[in-house]
């Protein structure tokens, strides 16, 4: 077991090594290649040589990508100075690189939009996993009944329906239509939490809406399976209550494929969610990673995509470790 | 099984139908109820004009009572809090909180003057070279030290040492170094008191010389320049001094929190008497940044916030709402033409506009009103423009040397030019636009345009970022890539036809890699109109070179004016003394308050 | 590790039920069960409308509209750029009205812009099933070294944030490259963008299924008459992962979609002024879905539509041919 989870964990460290590679050249090698040199983009308007030779200094772009790689790698575990010769601004581990525009460590731009993203997809997923769940049951013991039908239907409908369709929709309603809540914008939880649920409702039932399709249709089939389970028919045979049936012996081998989907999503949703952010306005780490990427800031871009990459590997890792301990079978020997 | 698995998917079929019903219904309702918004916004048109061009003198609500919290808002943040290294105009008129130069502007709607603000007067120098300052008494920095003329040559300094202090403007290095032996900046200067600049003398704690290498009459607006804040050398932390700027203005810096709030208090230091500008009147600001931009619109309307720093005018939806109420339009918003130009530059260098005539048939061609539509229209867009030199500026002077009906383009002479040209049928060319917001639109029309002359036009539109820096900026890019033509847009560092067109005509200053004389223009009567221009002291003498200028490269159809941006803002029912400046471009942060 | 649906990742991969390997019976019978589906062969009669509708997109709107990229300027209110008028401007001459700013008629450019969202969509989902059949075989059949370098591959690609990796391979790629230019490259860039970010979930099924393959007797019986591995994987393996490529092919095509959509949307889509579904979205997202809302609704319930007739009809196809796999 000990070596299964270690070989595991190593896999997802290869894993996002790769990635890092992936983002680097992405990032780094490729625009260098085409023409693009990052640090005319930051030295203000019409800069002269050499200020652009202090911005490069200073941003580390003189020096071969194998050492600029090297660095950012060692800076993630130790830290690292950004030094223009007259100038040098420390950046601590865990630094990510540092923000070109902002002129601060991508790791607190990153702290500083966390707040939002963890805000969006937590709610979003509590809902989403209870209603999916929920009405998944539901529809698997009242199977082929209005309910189910329904639920079958809306689900079609959720997972067809774009984020950035049903964002704007459910905007124009709750802000210009209806006036529920005239200006959707982020609320800082410890500034208000009242006012910090109220504003994300709307985003949370927008990206909830896709997921809950696929909740619903997943538990539906899951607790179909174990309905049809000996154990499950033994356990109505001893004349338990139906409730008991349902919930104990029924639901609960059924949530395991659940929580698998569900780790993975929600590793996947604290990378940003970029539509859900873009449309309403938050600014969470899809959003400042848009904006990174729009204005050339290369190290926000890599440092946003590694910690999301980190987060989709780390959920897949703890998932696969879960189910080793759950089910022996998956252990390889 | 497989039955029902037909009916939840017919159910899924019926559903949707419900789903696009229910929707057009919500569409019927939104149709109606804009469709009521549009007819006022239309009924009002004849009230707004087509094209009120000009700085507006108008001043809301004046008022001199102090106190209470200015809450201004942004959707992103300074680029630099310190003084040398800042470039975005709506962060020069901020800095009026923390900072004072030798001269600043007056505290007057539409074109101010400069007056004396550190300096006791606005000096003249008969040659244009030689300017001296003398300081006021009992300026003191914010703990308490006094400003001395070596603190402002200091900073003079910093602006050197591109390697550290880099962003900002560079027009002291270009007319105070000496290019034989180039100051290396104050961190690399082998002087001991780091006062190594030979160009800048500084007699005694009171005076201050400036040595120019060449005549510039715009002197004194470089002054006026941020760039020129005093900074105490003890307290310069080179590149971070912009996290902490010690202050020199009425208020201080209590609280910075980058990309979400910086918070000011009010210097104790600061002598009233000593400023005649800073009207100073809220006992404390606060700016909160990284905001959504519609988000911004709804708390200035719901009147939680004051006003956007950004003054780059208010989104689609806001403006719907103002344009439907008359009042809110009358009380809360200003709607000035900002000095920011919009144009067309169509590129020297790059076949077939080598020849003039191809050039004159795009001037005629474009339908501008096309162009003010895709800016916004004339309250929320701009005024259609002729000239490249705009009505907030010293010397504009109104003309239009490609007149067509309503604005609107003139197919036949553009096929005449065509014809003139060599290309009667037409060519195919690429035109390069920004990837965001509105240019985008307006690169949409340009093509439309054109089309109408059987110019092929493919449009190329690259990240904001690039677009300057690599995209347009670099010559050999342009070539390579065969951009015929390319969306632009200029806003001058001060209110001068010097500042609006020595970086964007000047034929000497193509450079290799960030040229901002993008169509690589070099004609000779353009550029002995820009060095006679700033040698002039004789205003009626600089009148006439300055729209010869204007003249000279309107017909070259090098650069072709499309639109005066005018931004429409919005304030909260508090806001005091609201009024324009053309010094910045926009309102005047320095005299607002928020008690009636 | 399982794929992980993405914020624009419609359907959950479930694994899909060994396939019989007579082919001929399978695909008849398949298609029998397909018949009986009535949304099914709603949703297939709908897309080969739409399909019509897109190639014959110029016939269209010469009949009912006008050409997408005209601009009508008299249509417009000077004052706001709105356009003149209730719901958005509609009328006789302009069935859906016109967008702000330019007065395009709506109705040609959401016809127009099925031609972009499908093009794109079907060849990234075909450039996808290639990649994916031919690298999962690869994986399952010959396993060992090969199998970990290829699902170390897909584990890697579905672990990156597609759509920002995305955005910044469209945002760096030049105006001119691999002999492309103009709106060919731009559309050869997405579908890139796009299947290569896919192919993975294609090439785990293949793989999985070519595993369980793997040790059937005719396989067995093939390679013991002498086949090499191309032809046992080409003549062999196949025709028997046809079957569930297809269907899975088919449940790709709408996160294709999706995708092209959402890369528009955000701004990096086909060039302008080609008509394109997202970046209609987009253009009404700056504010104008609240002055007229038929500028979102109408690209917006033409993705819903398109998007849900894919499912409708990729949910059938899995009944039918893979009846394990769907409930």
């Amino acid at each position: 077991m000990a070596r299964f989870i270690l070989g595991r964990l190593i896999g997802g460290i290869v894993i996002l090594w790769l990635v890092s590679v992936l983002a680097f050249v992405l990032f780094f090698v490729v625009p260098k290649a085409l023409g693009n040199n990052p640090a005319v983009l930051f030295a203000g308007r019409s800069p002269d040589p050499a200020t652009i030779a202090g911005v490069t200094r200073k941003l580390g772009l003189d020096r071969s990508y194998v050492d600029q790689y090297w660095d950012f790698l060692r800076g993630v575990f130790v830290g690292r100075h950004f030094d223009s010769g007259s100038d040098r601004s420390w950046c601590p581990a865990p630094c990510l690189g540092y923000s070109f525009r902002n002129d601060q460590p991508v790791w607190s731009e990153i702290v500083d939009a966390l707040p939002v993203t963890a805000s969006l997809s937590i709610g979003a997923a509590v809902l989403f996993l209870v209603v999916g769940v929920s009405t998944g049951v539901i529809s698997a013991v009242r199977r082929g009944g209005l309910f189910d039908r329904i639920a079958a239907a809306v689900s079609l409908a959720g997972v067809s329906l774009p984020v950035y369709f049903t964002g704007l929709l459910l905007l124009l309603l709750v802000s210009y239509k209806w006036h529920i809540i005239d200006n959707v914008h982020y609320v800082d939880f410890t500034h208000n939490p009242a006012l910090w649920a109220w504003n994300l409702i709307p985003a949370w039932l927008v990206l909830s809406l896709l997921y809950t399709a696929n909740y619903q249709r997943l538990t539906r089939a899951s607790m179909i399976e174990t309905l049809g389970e000996d154990y499950v028919r033994t356990a109505r045979a001893k004349g338990l209550r139906e409730r008991t049936v349902i919930g104990k012996h029924a639901l609960r081998p059924a949530l395991t494929p659940i929580v698998t989907i569900f780790g993975l999503d929600l590793g996947v949703l604290f990378g940003g969610a970029i539509l859900t952010e873009h449309t309403f306005g938050f600014r969470g780490l899809g959003a400042i990673s848009i904006d990174a990427v729009n204005t050339q800031d290369l190290p926000v871009t890599m440092g946003v995509t590694l910690f999301a990459a980190f987060f989709i590997i780390l959920a897949n890792v703890l998932v696969d470790v879960t189910y080793a301990f759950i089910d022996p079978r998956v252990r390889p020997s | 099984m497989k039955r029902r698995a037909n009916l939840i998917r017919m159910g899924a079929l019926a559903a949707a139908a419900g789903l696009v019903l229910a929707a057009c219904g919500g569409s019927s309702g939104g149709g109606g109820s804009s469709g009521g918004s549009n007819g006022t916004s239309s009924g009002s048109s004849s009230s707004n004009g087509t094209s009120s061009a000009g700085a507006s003198d108008a001043l809301l609500h004046p008022s001199d009572k102090s106190g209470g919290t200015l809450r201004a808002l942004n959707d992103s943040d300074c680029d630099y809090w310190d003084p040398a290294r800042t470039y975005y105009a709506n962060c020069w008129d901020q800095q009026r909180w923390i900072s004072r130069q030798l001269v600043t502007y007056s505290p007057q709607p539409g074109t101010p003057k400069l007056t004396g603000d550190l300096a006791t007067a606005v000096p003249t120098s008969s040659d244009l070279k030689t300017w001296t300052y003398t300081l006021k008494d009992g300026i003191t920095f914010a703990d308490g030290t006094p400003i001395t003329s070596k603190d402002i040559k200091y900073a003079v300094e910093r602006v050197f040492a591109t390697d550290v202090i880099n962003g900002g403007p560079t027009y002291l290095i270009d007319y105070l170094d000496d290019p034989s032996a180039p100051y290396p900046g104050p961190y690399k200067d082998t002087d001991p008191n780091k006062l190594g600049l030979k160009s800048v003398e500084t007699p005694d704690d009171k005076t201050i010389t400036f040595h120019l290498n060449k005549p510039f009459a715009d002197w004194n607006f470089v002054m006026a320049l941020p760039g020129v804040t005093p900074v105490p050398k003890a307290k310069d932390t080179g590149a971070n001094y912009t996290f902490k700027p010690v202050s020199s203005g009425p208020y201080q810096i209590e609280k910075y929190t980058p990309n979400k709030i910086i918070t000011f208090v009010r210097n104790p230091h600061w002598d009233p008497k000593t400023d005649t500008v800073n009207k100073a009147l809220p006992d404390r600001i606060e700016v909160t940044m990284g905001l959504d931009l519609d988000d911004v619109d709804n708390r200035l309307l719901a009147n939680s916030a004051d006003f956007y720093v950004g003054q780059t005018g208010v989104q689609i939806s806001a403006q719907n709402k103002i344009l439907g109420d008359p009042s809110l339009r009358k009380d809360r918003t200003t709607n000035d033409v900002t000095g920011f130009i919009r144009y067309l530059s169509v590129m020297t260098q790059v076949k077939p506009f080598d020849n003039v005539h191809c050039r004159n048939a795009v001037a005629y061609a474009l339908d501008k009103t096309a162009q003010q539509l895709a800016r916004g229209g004339p309250v929320g867009g701009g005024a259609v423009a002729t000239t490249m030199l705009t009505p907030p500026l010293k010397y504009y002077k109104s003309f239009d040397l490609f007149p067509t009906a309503g604005s609107k383009g003139d197919v036949a002479k553009a096929k005449q030019e065509l014809t003139a040209c060599g290309q009667p049928n037409g060519f195919s060319t690429t035109l390069a636009s920004r990837s965001n917001g509105k240019e985008v639109a307006q690169a949409e029309a340009v093509q439309a345009s054109l089309a109408k002359i059987g110019v092929k036009v493919t449009i190329n539109k690259s990240a904001p970022s690039q677009y300057f820096s690599s995209t347009i900026g670099i010559p050999a890019n342009v070539h390579k890539n065969g951009i015929g033509l390319a969306m632009a847009a200029w806003g001058p560092d001060w209110p001068t036809p010097y500042a609006m067109l020595s970086s964007i005509v000047d034929g000497r200053k193509i450079l290799p890699a960030g040229n901002s004389n993008y169509a690589e223009l070099n004609d000779p009567a353009v550029n002995s109109g820009l060095d006679d221009g700033i040698a002039t002291t004789d205003e009626a003498k600089a009148q006439r070179i300055w729209t010869d200028t204007d003249k000279a490269v309107v017909k070259s159809a090098a650069y072709i004016p499309l639109v005066y941006d005018k931004a429409l803002n919005l304030f909260s029912d508090r806001t005091t003394n609201i009024y324009f400046t053309s010094a910045y471009g926009m309102a005047d942060f320095a005299q607002f308050g928020v008690v009636k | 590790m399982t794929a992980p649906p993405g914020e624009m990742m419609v359907e959950s991969v479930a694994a899909p039920a060994v396939v019989q390997p007579e082919g001929r019976s399978l695909w008849r019978s398949g298609w029998i069960r397909l018949r009986r589906d009535k949304p099914a062969m709603i949703s297939g009669v709908f897309l080969i409308l739409l399909a019509l509708i897109a190639i014959f997109a110029p016939v269209m709107v010469s009949l009912l509209g006008h050409p997408p990229n005209e601009p009508h300027y008299d249509l417009l209110d000077p004052n706001t750029a709105a356009p003149r008028g209730r719901f958005g401007g509609m009328s006789w001459h302009y069935l859906l009205g016109v967008e702000p700013v330019n007065g395009r008629d709506i109705f040609s450019r959401t016809v127009y812009g099925a031609r972009v969202s499908l093009l794109v969509a079907l060849l990234a989902t075909a450039t996808a099933v290639i990649i994916g059949t031919v690298l999962g075989m690869l994986a399952g059949y010959l396993g060992g070294l090969w199998d970990t370098i290829i699902a170390r591959l897909m584990d890697l690609l579905l672990s990156v944030p597609s759509v920002l990796f995305a955005i910044a391979i469209v945002a760096v790629i030049p105006n001119k490259a691999f002999g492309l230019s103009g709106s060919g490259l731009r559309i050869g860039v997405l579908v890139f963008v796009i299947g290569i970010f896919a192919w993975p979930y294609i090439g785990r099924i293949v793989r999985g299924q070519v595993l369980s393959l793997r040790e059937r007797e005719f396989i067995e019986a093939s390679r013991s008459l002498g086949a090499g591995t191309f032809t046992v994987m080409f003549r062999e393996l196949l025709p028997n992962v046809a079957a569930p490529v297809l269907v899975y092919a088919t449940l790709l095509i709408p996160t294709n979609i999706l995708n092209e959509a959402a890369l528009s949307y955000l701004g990096v889509g086909v060039r302008p002024p080609t008509a394109s579904w997202g970046d209609s979205l987009a253009v009404a997202s700056h504010g104008w879905y609240s002055i007229e809302p038929i500028f979102m609704l109408a690209p917006g319930l033409a993705i819903f539509a398109t998007v849900l007739a894919f499912n409708l009809l990729g949910d059938g196809l899995r009944d039918a041919f893979d009846p394990r796999g769907g409930r």
